[in-house]
């Protein structure tokens, strides 16, 4: 029996240990914000947070996340009102949305992080999130946004 | 690059916050529970008002509804619901054409709420959210359909003031008449504004631009913003359905092929696989049918895609077996360079080119590409009972209806198509049969069933 934390509640999977993360947050847990990309740790819709660490869902185990704090969008903030939900809204960030959990999730990492990053930093830390609607300037100011305060 | 540093310059996006509601058939069917206001409750109309202008949206099939009973319902709170019928997969269409309506009727826009429609395009006119026609085709109507509502009101506030209609005047969201300083709510005329007459479109009078509030002014975000932001925004694959199984399905590799044979006894081993079973395809041509196959069932989507690398299946891989791409380069060049069908002719092209001062030839050549749509293909469907129900990100609702109906040979009055967000669209999704695929499934299995497919499906 694997336990594990989702946003603060506890979690228990007796089946199979490999199954990938992603899976049980979206069809064990239903918690359906972190998204399916590609599953191969190429597009960063997955992106979720363990331990404060970003990490792709769709490559890391549920064996690997027990006993961990795994963190999805929907428990990054109580009323969704995280910096960086709010910088997004205010930079009107998103096109169609499905890979945005994903920026988001990666955005706070960064920031828990390196609270004041350069652009430099910023591009660095979102390079592997790929948005095909090309939302990439605005995702670059949202971030900037949240960490100088929104 | 432009970093914008100042929050103080920022537009501020979230003052404008609409609701929106994924509404399923029932509610649909129960009409918003809206009792005594202006009702979504249009009779399907066997003549409809003729469209004033000409974009070629007219000969789309089931052309163009403009009629306000259609897409707009005002409860008597004042709460003005306008229908999005198009497919919103990132280009804002699910806020831009209700705020179109708002503006011409003179909604404010905080009290409005967007409902996205269901695939049909009897009642709707057509919906296949495709070739950037969305704004083309449906600002004019979209405008007709808030102006024809706002003058539905106005006549209402005349008639019980006693006054002259020429006297009166919708302006956010309220009827004024100037004269006596009185002014009506929205809510409080929408029961006696639902019984005038729909006014003819010639007789409609469309806003003056310099007087709109909202379009063009960039300030309204789009209404799935706050949801998209928490991880609330509902995509095809984010339905879930009591009893629901999670399904992938092994697909023909060379188009045109065929299933053998297959052994699923080591898919079957794995934890969570359920069932293997075959799943009907079309033959070459199959176009947009389902391609066929074997599809693995599971409690869920990890251990169905874990089920389907287990499987053993023998392919049939068909005409296209010796399908080699530098051949099929070479093929295009030579039909490329025979004398085409000509389409459209105009002007002089030798002569042009004669006289030219400068003389670029070129060749190019693309090679096959993929949607790659973020959101790869995935669809829910309920069939059971003779009826379908279907929730998927899919640009053609009213065709995706249209083709349920076929493929399980019921009526399309027992199929109900709901269109969730699309994660990009690109026209991959117009074609349905992703959509296909989860109802034959489901109606095979008496559950409700998700398709999902994974990247290298897609690509």
């Amino acid at each position: 029996m694997i336990k594990l934390k989702i946003n603060g509640k506890e979690q228990s999977w007796d089946g199979d240990p490999d199954l990938p993360l992603l899976w049980f947050i979206r069809d064990e847990a239903g918690l359906t914000g972190t998204k399916f990309g590609c599953g191969q740790a190429l597009c960063g819709a997955c992106t979720v947070m363990m331990d404060k660490q970003a990490i792709r869902s769709c490559i890391t185990s549920v064996s690997d996340a027990s006993g961990r704090e795994v963190t999805t969008i929907e428990g990054l903030h109580p009323t969704g009102d995280h910096a960086v939900q709010k910088a997004w809204r205010q930079v009107n960030v998103p096109q169609c949305g499905f890979c945005q959990a994903g920026q988001i999730m990666q955005a706070a990492a960064l920031l828990a992080d390196n609270p004041k990053p350069s652009h430099d930093q910023i591009r660095e830390a979102m390079a592997g999130n790929i948005c095909r609607c090309g939302c990439y300037q605005r995702i670059e100011n949202a971030v900037h946004l949240a960490s100088t305060g929104v | 690059m432009n970093i914008i540093t100042d929050p103080k310059k920022l537009r501020g996006f979230e003052r404008h916050v609409v609701k929106v509601e994924n509404v399923s058939r029932r509610s649909v069917l129960k009409g918003l529970g809206i009792a005594g206001g202006f009702v979504l409750a249009a009779p399907v109309l066997s003549s409809r008002p003729a469209f004033a202008y000409e974009t070629g949206a007219g000969k789309m099939p089931h052309g163009v509804v403009v009629d306000p009973r259609v897409f707009v319902a005002i409860a008597p709170d004042g709460i003005v619901t306008i229908v999005a019928h198009r497919s919103e997969m990132g280009t804002g269409v699910r806020t831009s054409l209700p705020l179109v309506v708002a503006e011409e009727m003179e909604a404010d826009w905080t009290k409005v709420k967007v409902q996205q429609a269901h695939g049909d395009e009897v009642k709707y006119g057509n919906q296949d959210t495709d070739g950037s026609r969305s704004t083309r085709h449906y600002l004019m109507p979209m405008r007709q359909i808030g102006a024809s509502a706002r003058a539905m009101l106005e006549n209402a506030a005349a008639k019980r003031w006693g006054v002259p209609v020429t006297e009166v005047k919708a302006a956010n969201h309220e009827v004024v008449h100037a004269a006596s300083g009185r002014k009506i709510g929205f809510g409080d005329l929408a029961a006696d504004a639902a019984k005038e007459s729909v006014p003819a479109i010639a007789s409609l009078k469309l806003k003056d631009p310099k007087d709109f509030r909202y379009l063009g002014k960039g300030e309204i975000s789009i209404v799935d913003l706050r949801d998209i932001t928490t991880g609330a925004a509902q995509y095809g694959a984010d339905v879930r359905l009591p009893g629901m199984k999670y399904a992938v399905i092994a697909r023909p590799p060379v188009t045109g092929g065929k299933l053998v044979s297959f052994d699923g006894a080591d898919a079957m081993k794995v934890s969570g696989v359920e069932k293997v079973m075959e799943v009907k395809g079309w033959p070459w041509p199959s176009k947009f049918q389902p391609l066929g196959g074997v599809a693995v069932i599971a409690r869920n989507t990890g251990a169905a895609i874990k089920g389907r690398d287990a499987l053993k299946v023998v392919w049939d891989d068909g005409a296209n077996a010796k399908y080699e791409s530098a051949a099929y380069r070479t093929e295009l060049e030579e039909a490329a360079r025979k004398p085409g069908l000509v389409v459209r002719k105009e002007g002089d092209v030798d002569t042009a080119l004669k006289s030219a001062d400068k003389v670029i030839v070129g060749e190019y050549y693309a090679p096959h590409l993929a949607h790659v749509s973020m959101e790869p293909p995935v669809a829910v469907a309920d069939v059971k009972d003779g009826k379908a129900e279907i929730w998927a990100p899919v640009q053609s609702p009213g065709g995706t209806r249209e083709d349920v109906a076929k493929t399980l040979g019921i009526s399309v009055d027992n199929v109900t198509v709901n269109v969730t967000l699309l994660g990009g669209g690109f026209g991959r999704k117009s074609k349905c049969d992703y959509a296909l695929e989860a109802a034959l499934l489901s109606k095979e299995l008496g559950a409700p069933v998700k398709v999902q497919w994974t990247r290298e499906d897609d690509v």
